[in-house]
């Protein structure tokens, strides 16, 4: 990937970059950083990196940052679980339908909802979501299957039902 | 071919749903599922989640608009070479000047009392000229650390570069075109003060969440005289990739 590849590779990949690193750890300063260093390592791996490979790279090195900060806020983390499950066991509390998503997006863990939005919004097949994340076929199936699985769960604990 | 089972009913399901199996395949499935309801509401429900919309709200905002590549920041083309000779006469004339009158002063009237200029400090003030003696001199401003300046120029807050790109030193009329560049994060990025361009300060851009860099920028800068910065006329771009080293 030469220089001008790069610079055009920012430009088309920077916010699809944030957004799953926001799928995968809502705090806007943490995923900022995440993509910094994963832009970062991209252009210290240019030549190595194939442009047509650049995005994965770049998702693929966002979410290995991530998943490091992670580790250092394991602690707040774990709070910040809880208090999300409270709040989604609450069932007179209403929200919109993103609103509940985003909820019910919360209570998954971090390796489930970077899959769901590889898949969903992104488009990747298995496999490329397999290399992104260093899994293999299979696992990334098996965790598709139970992000949605539970995912609608949480939905139908906020009150909505499949016609909603 | 692996049948499904109690381990691995969730890909055969996740296939299933997603039409990925054949029709043997899927009547297996249906047949193992008829025993299994628990695993036939999972099914269901995975069919009801609904899918992931891209929220484009949500954008990187830490972009860097930088000068378009090829093309230097050139005060100077907009001035004539005469011009340009007349600018750097009258600038010689100007440092010139004091010196050669402060020369002509001591020889002509040695003894005389040194008048109080209106720029004189409290401290010049307190030890009075006594003729005859050495006159203080002025410290001269290349003496001035490095590192003073950029303290005042360098803001509290940390630059982000999307939320004060009016600060940036952009080319005039050439922002519809400008380049993005991402800052990595180990990075420092000068911008360099040049007489024939348009830029006028010298500003170093770092992420305060880093306090290290912080030090290595005053560090950095207050080795490295500016003069040399000068003398190469960095354009933000090279100042950057140096900067990235």
């Amino acid at each position: 990937m030469t220089a001008k590849e790069y610079n055009k590779g920012v430009r088309l990949w920077a916010d699809d970059a944030m957004r799953f690193a926001m799928r995968c750890y809502p705090s806007r300063p943490d995923c900022e950083d995440a993509v910094q260093e994963a832009l970062a390592s991209l252009w210290s791996h240019r030549d190595e990196v194939p442009q047509a490979k650049g995005k994965s790279y770049l998702l693929s090195a966002a979410y290995r940052s991530l998943m490091m900060t992670l580790r250092h806020n394991k602690v707040v983390q774990m709070h910040a679980e809880q208090v999300v499950t409270e709040k989604v066991q609450m069932p007179d509390e209403r929200f919109d339908l993103h609103e509940a998503i985003e909820r019910a997006l919360q209570t998954l863990p971090e390796v489930q909802r970077a899959i769901l939005q590889l898949r969903d919004v992104e488009g990747y097949s298995y496999a490329e979501i397999g290399e992104t994340l260093s899994l293999s076929d299979s696992k990334v199936q098996v965790y598709l299957f139970r992000a949605r699985v539970n995912m609608r769960k949480q939905l139908k604990q906020l009150g909505y039902d499949n016609d909603k | 071919m692996t049948t499904i089972n109690d381990t691995n009913y969730e890909v055969f399901l996740l296939q299933y749903a997603e039409g990925q199996l054949s029709d043997i395949e899927r009547a297996e499935v249906e047949a193992w599922l008829a025993d299994h309801p628990e695993a036939a509401e999972e099914l269901a429900l995975y069919s009801e989640a609904p899918r992931l919309e891209c929220d484009e709200s949500v954008r990187y905002t830490r972009l860097l608009p930088l000068a378009p590549q090829g093309r230097r920041p050139q005060f100077t083309s907009h001035l004539s070479p005469f011009l340009r000779w007349s600018a750097a006469a009258a600038i010689l004339v100007a440092f010139m000047l004091p010196a050669f009158r402060m020369g002509t002063m001591g020889q002509l009237e040695p003894q005389e009392p040194q008048l109080v200029a209106a720029t004189t400090t409290a401290s010049d003030l307190s030890t009075p000229n006594i003729p005859g003696t050495p006159k203080k001199t002025i410290k001269p401003i290349d003496t001035i650390r490095t590192i003073d300046i950029i303290e005042t120029i360098v803001p509290e807050e940390p630059l982000l570069i999307a939320q004060e790109e009016n600060t940036l030193p952009l080319l005039p009329q050439e922002e519809p075109s400008v380049v993005p560049t991402a800052i990595p994060s180990e990075s420092l990025i000068v911008y360099v003060p040049a007489p024939d361009t348009i830029y006028t300060n010298t500003l170093i851009v770092y992420d305060n969440s880093r306090p290290r860099l912080r030090d290595i920028a005053a560090e950095w800068v207050e080795e490295t005289p500016v003069a040399k910065f000068i003398r190469h006329n960095l354009s933000p771009r090279k100042a950057v990739m140096i900067a990235s080293r």
